[in-house]
């Protein structure tokens, strides 16, 4: 019986050995997921767009490093989530939206009342993960919004699987203690 | 927290709604993958070709040595006899080589070939794969043709060029394709006849046909010898002196435009002594893309290795109906000599069709072409003019920049992407980088001197930034030098 982890090996293999469509069937069958964590960690399509293609420019130079001990997934959002920490990173040349001789600039979103208030909580608990600290931050998109086991956490941080989760317990006090720091 | 909270957080967490990735983005992450794996193919290429060569040298060097030792050897064999009589075999070994074997030509002969191979510095992708050794009389009958010389002549200065660099790549005139390596080998191995065999076809394609009968082919091996050697090389050296000159006064010709964007800094030059004279240039002696680069100049600072992309933009630097942004990208290498930092460079700017309504590449056409080589000390700045779309929310991408290119001599694919935002442009012209200010003031400049956009009083915004930084020069001079033309252009 061929497992998930032997199909994705076979994969990895034509990869390597410069088989095209190899690539594009793991491409069609991740890009998706990667543009779902990519987006709930920026809130915005077409950057997740971008910062999706830049993940996977990125993961074919380091296929040669790929050793193959976590899930070919789990390596792609470790990279997604690099690519997204360069780009928040980037300096920016940017000043306040309100100066006297800006463009003009509307926030604005479609939609009925009940989904701009479910956006905005959204909005606002994404805000709060993205001011955790790193290892926390990490953790928390990558379990919630990537989908990784703990255990695949557990293995690409080099801890064990108790850490992780006393990790999502302190995230999410902390989380907490931001959402309600907010509304008062 | 208690768990019933804690167990909301998460469920908020997880069903964060996401939209469908855009449609197109499986096609352009698709579209990135052969690139990247050929290359993966082609380092393991490389890799296996640099084993070949490394054997073929090592190969190559023996058989030089082996064969000095032999034509040395009977001397050698005579004082090794004398001062050592013991029980050494290798002497006996040797004569009977150096009596069995037809190759061991005379040593002025064999000296002679390397000394040959060695002033011309043949190209190494030929030698490389040149066929056995010819016969030794033919070796020792005609050295280099008097043709072959010349082709030599012609041939070398591009690949001393190429080795300088490090970069693979074919040569004009198809006659050589090959990479700057092996020259040891080449000097290590006397067959320069049987490289002639494999130029001699190319020769027609690339220069006049030569009326001597000496040369491009196998029976000329057997005309009159040319003149002296000495001579021969002097003349040799001196037509690749010329060539070389003549190659790099081309290489700097061609520097006056990279990416199909012109550099040349001569332009402003002129424009500002027609000025001068009272005169005002013609619309076809102002080229904006020089002007551009002219006021953008070089960075502050120089990245201090590979090549360096940056990506500005704002609000159009005069105010026009309508939203109107300038969008600026620099690409920037090192400071210091001709040496190659990247090759097969390439530069694409993708827009956003929500965001932006209109864009135009100032003083040029859309297109920009590929580099094959990015040298030290170069700047290159290109400017859009953005017309945007009302209501443009602050995170809408507006601009993509990317820059490909590989490092030299380490061959990594290297990939720079910027993204311009919508909040980018949310900023005031006034406060872009001065870098930005320039450029962007110039391309009005150079759009009013060629009348292909209304007079706009670039002088007072130059002025402003001079007053700002008096010791900025090239803010001065574009102050003076809108000032001049400002009669015409209002």
């Amino acid at each position: 019986m061929i497992t998930p982890l032997d199909e994705e090996r076979r994969l990895l293999a034509a990869i390597r050995a410069g088989d095209r469509e190899a690539a594009e069937e793991l491409v069609e069958r991740t890009y998706s997921a990667v543009f779902a964590s990519v987006y709930r960690l920026c809130g915005d399509s077409d950057l997740a767009a971008d910062l999706t293609q830049e993940t996977y420019q990125k993961a074919w130079s380091a296929l040669k490093g790929f050793d193959g001990r976590s899930q070919l997934f789990t390596w792609l959002y470790r990279i997604a989530y690099t690519t997204f920490l360069n780009h928040v990173r980037r300096p920016r040349r940017m000043t306040s939206l309100d100066e006297p001789d800006s463009i003009e600039i509307q926030d604005e979103r479609p939609g009925a009342e009940e989904t701009l208030a479910d956006a905005e909580e959204a909005e606002r608990l994404r805000r709060a993960v993205m001011k955790l600290p790193e290892d926390l931050r990490f953790t928390v998109t990558a379990h919630f919004w990537g989908g990784l086991a703990v255990r695949e956490i557990a293995s690409i941080e080099e801890i064990t699987t108790v850490a992780i989760r006393k990790r999502l317990h302190k995230a999410f006090t902390l989380i907490e203690a931001m959402l309600e720091e907010e509304v008062q | 927290m208690n768990s019933k909270r804690r167990a909301e957080l998460q469920r908020k967490l997880t069903l964060n709604a996401v939209p469908r990735p855009p449609a197109g983005l499986v096609d352009r992450i698709r579209a990135d993958i052969p690139k990247y794996l050929e290359q993966e193919n082609e380092r393991r290429r490389s890799s296996a070709f640099y084993l070949r060569v490394a054997a073929s040298v090592l190969v190559a060097v023996t058989s030089v040595v082996a064969a000095m030792y032999v034509v040395n050897g009977p001397a050698h064999q005579e004082k090794s006899a004398a001062v050592a009589p013991g029980p050494f075999a290798p002497a006996q070994r040797r004569t009977s080589i150096a009596q069995d074997t037809p190759v061991a030509a005379p040593t002025e002969t064999v000296r002679l070939e390397i000394a040959e191979e060695t002033d011309l510095q043949l190209p190494p992708q030929l030698a490389l794969d040149a066929a056995p050794p010819p016969p030794p009389a033919a070796v020792a009958a005609a050295p280099v043709s008097q043709a072959r010389a010349q082709e030599i002549a012609e041939a070398t200065p591009m690949v001393e060029r190429q080795a300088e660099n490090g970069v693979s790549g074919s040569v004009a005139g198809g006659v050589v394709g090959g990479t700057a390596r092996g020259v040891v080998a080449e000097v290590a191995r006397p067959q320069a006849v049987v490289v002639e065999r494999e130029v001699a076809p190319a020769a027609p394609a690339v220069a006049a046909p030569v009326p001597t009968p000496v040369a491009t082919s196998a029976p000329a091996l057997e005309a009159p010898p040319p003149p002296p050697v000495m001579a021969d090389a002097a003349s040799r050296v001196g037509r690749a002196t010329a060539e070389r000159r003549a190659e790099r006064s081309f290489a700097k010709e061609a520097d006056r435009e990279v990416f199909g964007i012109s550099v040349d800094p001569h332009n402003f030059q002129q424009i500002r002594e027609t000025l001068e004279a009272g005169a005002r240039p013609a619309a076809t002696a102002v080229d904006v893309e020089a002007i551009v680069n002219y006021f953008a100049g070089p960075p502050v600072k120089r990245p201090r290795r590979g090549v360096s992309l940056d990506v500005e933009a704002s609000p159009a630097a005069i105010e026009a109906e309508g939203d109107h942004a300038i969008l600026r990208f620099s690409i920037d290498t090192p400071v210091g000599g001709s040496t190659v930092v990247a090759s097969n460079v390439r530069v694409d700017i993708t827009f956003n069709d929500r965001v932006v309504a209109k864009h135009k590449r100032v003083g040029g056409d859309e297109s920009l072409a590929s580099e094959s080589v990015l040298r030290n000390g170069m700047s290159v700045t290109g400017l859009y003019a953005l017309e945007l779309r009302p209501n443009l929310t602050a995170t809408q991408r507006v601009a993509t920049v990317r820059l490909q290119y590989k490092t030299v001599p380490a061959g990594k694919a290297e990939t720079l992407t910027r993204h311009v935002l919508a909040r980018d442009l949310a900023k005031s012209w006034a406060r872009s980088t001065r870098r930005h200010r320039l450029a962007s003031l110039g391309a009005v400049w150079g759009e009013t001197l060629k009348g292909t956009a209304p007079g706009f009083d670039v002088a007072r915004r130059a002025q402003e930034l001079v007053t700002q930084d008096p010791k900025d020069a090239r803010a001065r001079e574009l102050a003076a030098a809108a000032n001049a033309s400002s009669d015409g252009s209002r």
